[in-house]
């Protein structure tokens, strides 16, 4: 993929979740997010040492709790906190790295999130859903 | 086991004795529990003569037993006839040794802690907790887990400072029946009455004293015990029975005339499969499993301890939270109560994928949490109808615990899923949400707060001296006189209010010499 197709799905998808960084997508934001080779369901991978059956129960527990269904767009939408995270980091171990501050970040300030009686951080939770997309590139 | 051959010198079983006899002493202390014996070992050479009744003999046996019987009629606890032992030692024949103190803030007033608050503080007991931990046969009264760690050379868990590290000590576990049963046999001034029960509290004409104690043995032996003080150490239930059921002057019972006997009635609960956790094969727990301690014993052997989680004093008055302990599960451990109240559907191969990310082995561990219930009134022993075979009414134990009592234990153990979850150490799951939970909770075994201390005789039984407020001369020893449970068993503490109590008795007769 080209870094401009990439550029241009991140926007959009970004466009899809409504959240504030597409406000600041200008030329630096769309150029920090187009750094990130694939996306959000590979990021997530990349975290959790590709675990994926595990992390796919924790993230469709945490969508049925949420009332969200298991479709790209709903999750990119109750997951666009993270996924924002995701696509300001300029390559994937910097946004692992962003990831564990923020997982850390979240249990000290109390952005967790209970998931069948886990006590997740908010950012992880939103991760393990990101793993549910079926595909990272095609918006 | 007890040595009855040694044992025979002053060791008298009341169904020798001739019907109606009086006996008499300066001090008459009923239950030879932990308590009891406590009292009646300190008081050895102090010129008081001693007389110590026992409900059982050498040995437990069933009908002995069965005077223990009650019915519950509110959180289904264990059955008292199994709890309690009503031989020489009392429960001290099966406890399993379990130390820690009631901790400073305990002892505290606390606003969200309806009725909290001692007479006395922390400082005042410190001398007698060094005691009894000598009298427990556990190391130095000495709790500061940075320091046990590095004695031991083991590793706390790196947690921030809103976590509390604490540890507990494991008595051998002393067995007062043969440890001390012996010393109290051989002694001149104490006479230990086997099977004798009281059956009546008897004031005198005042109703601020008592004349005696009306005694009574299965075998249909009635006597009295007349002396100076008395002393009730039969046990957190049985101290508010023996008072209840003392109606024969008042119908009220004894030391009652504010309805306070038998109310605040508390448990510690257990919560042991309820919180589950996963966390990295790697993760060092030595601290945190039963093991040596770097204290021996005169005999060699090394005093036990393990380590546990609570919150920090000072987080738990902010947050409004009761005090918890927390340990961690041994593996391979059987788990000692019935199947988790809540079903699993996110295994903890799952949650292992959050602390491990694919970089080594993952444990699942259950946490055993020891918790504090507020004192609340209608958690209260009362009597029934029913009688024993010694004619004394049957309890009816209805342990309450309040519903706040529960938001504030899940709200706390979410707090400590945090601090464990940022340090990645260990993901934490905890039932129920944040109105509803759905913890079952399981006794300890620990009774406690039924006849309680206090400065207002209107919401306590037993004044700074376990001396109760309208009966002069009657004094309560056990967990009966807690205000407040915390979370620590409570033996440690029962022990040194006993030398306190015995200290106490000391005083007065050294007092009542000196001026004539």
């Amino acid at each position: 993929m080209t870094s401009l197709l990439r550029r241009e799905f991140l926007l959009r998808a970004l466009a899809a979740c409504g959240t504030v960084a597409y406000a600041s997508a200008g030329p630096r934001g769309a150029e920090a997010a187009g750094a990130v080779p694939g996306a959000a369901r590979s990021i997530s991978a990349g975290y959790f040492g590709d675990q994926v059956d595990a992390v796919r129960v924790i993230g469709e527990a945490h969508l049925r709790q949420l009332g969200v269904e298991a479709g790209d767009a709903s999750i990119r939408s109750a997951a666009r906190t993270t996924l924002a995270m995701i696509e300001r980091a300029r390559d994937q171990p910097r946004a692992i790295r962003a990831l564990e501050q923020a997982v850390r970040q979240d249990f000290e300030r109390g952005r967790t999130v209970q998931v069948e009686g886990w006590i997740l951080s908010k950012t992880e939770a939103d991760l393990c859903a990101l793993s549910l997309l079926e595909d990272d590139l095609s918006r | 086991m007890y040595d009855r051959g040694r044992a025979a010198q002053m060791q008298i079983d009341a169904r020798t004795l001739e019907q109606g006899t009086t006996i008499e002493a300066d001090v008459c202390i009923a239950g030879a529990g932990a308590a009891g014996m406590t009292i009646a070992l300190d008081l050895l050479g102090s010129g008081l003569s001693v007389v110590l009744l026992e409900s059982g003999g050498p040995a437990r046996d069933d009908q002995n037993d069965a005077l223990s019987e009650g019915r519950m009629t509110g959180i289904d606890t264990w059955d008292l006839r199994r709890m309690r032992i009503r031989a020489l030692g009392g429960t001290t024949g099966h406890w399993n040794g379990w130390c820690r103190p009631l901790m400073r803030q305990d002892f505290e007033q606390h606003d969200h802690i309806p009725y909290s608050g001692w007479p006395l503080k922390y400082a005042d007991v410190v001398p007698w907790f060094r005691k009894a931990c000598r009298t427990l046969e556990i190391g130095e009264f000495q709790w500061d887990a940075d320091e046990r760690a590095r004695a031991t050379g083991k590793r706390l868990l790196p947690v921030s400072d809103i976590i509390e590290q604490r540890y507990y000590q494991f008595s051998p576990p002393t067995r007062f029946a043969s440890k001390y049963g012996p010393v109290l046999a051989q002694a001149s001034d104490v006479r230990v009455l086997t099977f004798a029960n009281v059956v009546d509290v008897r004031l005198d004409d005042s109703r601020r004293r008592v004349d005696g104690f009306l005694c009574r043995t299965l075998t249909g032996t009635t006597f009295r015990v007349h002396a100076g003080r008395y002393v009730l150490a039969l046990g957190g239930v049985e101290n508010a029975r023996v008072l209840l059921a003392s109606r024969s002057q008042q119908r009220e019972g004894v030391a009652n005339g504010h309805d306070v006997v038998g109310r605040y009635f508390m448990e510690h609960p257990h919560y042991y499969r309820a919180i589950g956790g996963v966390h990295p094969s790697a993760l060092d727990l030595g601290f945190y499993r039963r093991g040596e301690s770097d204290w021996r014993r005169p005999d060699g052997s090394a005093v036990q301890m393990l380590g546990a989680l609570g919150l920090a004093a000072e987080v738990s008055r902010r947050e409004r939270l009761l005090n918890f302990s927390a340990t961690f599960q041994a593996p391979g451990t059987a788990p000692s109560t019935p199947a988790p109240v809540v079903e699993d559907r996110l295994p903890p191969a799952a949650a292992q994928a959050l602390v491990t990310r694919g970089r080594g082995g993952y444990e699942t561990t259950l946490l055993t949490v020891r918790a504090e219930q507020s004192p609340m009134p209608d958690s209260r022993i009362t009597l029934t109808a029913e009688v024993d075979a010694l004619g004394m009414p049957r309890v009816a134990l209805d342990w309450r615990i309040a519903p706040e009592d529960d938001v504030q234990m899940r709200r706390a153990m979410v707090l400590l899923a945090r601090e464990l979850g940022a340090k990645g150490l260990v993901r934490l799951r905890v039932p129920g949400d944040a109105t509803r939970f759905v913890w079952r909770q399981d006794p300890g075994g620990h009774h406690m707060g039924a006849t309680r201390m206090g400065r207002d005789p209107k919401v306590s039984v037993v004044d700074v001296n376990c001396r109760t407020h309208e009966v002069q001369n009657l004094y309560i020893s056990g967990a009966s006189v807690f205000t407040t449970g915390g979370d620590s068993n409570p033996t440690l503490t029962v022990v040194a209010f006993a030398h306190r109590l015995a200290n106490t008795l000391r005083s007065e007769r050294r007092q009542e010499r000196s001026t004539g």
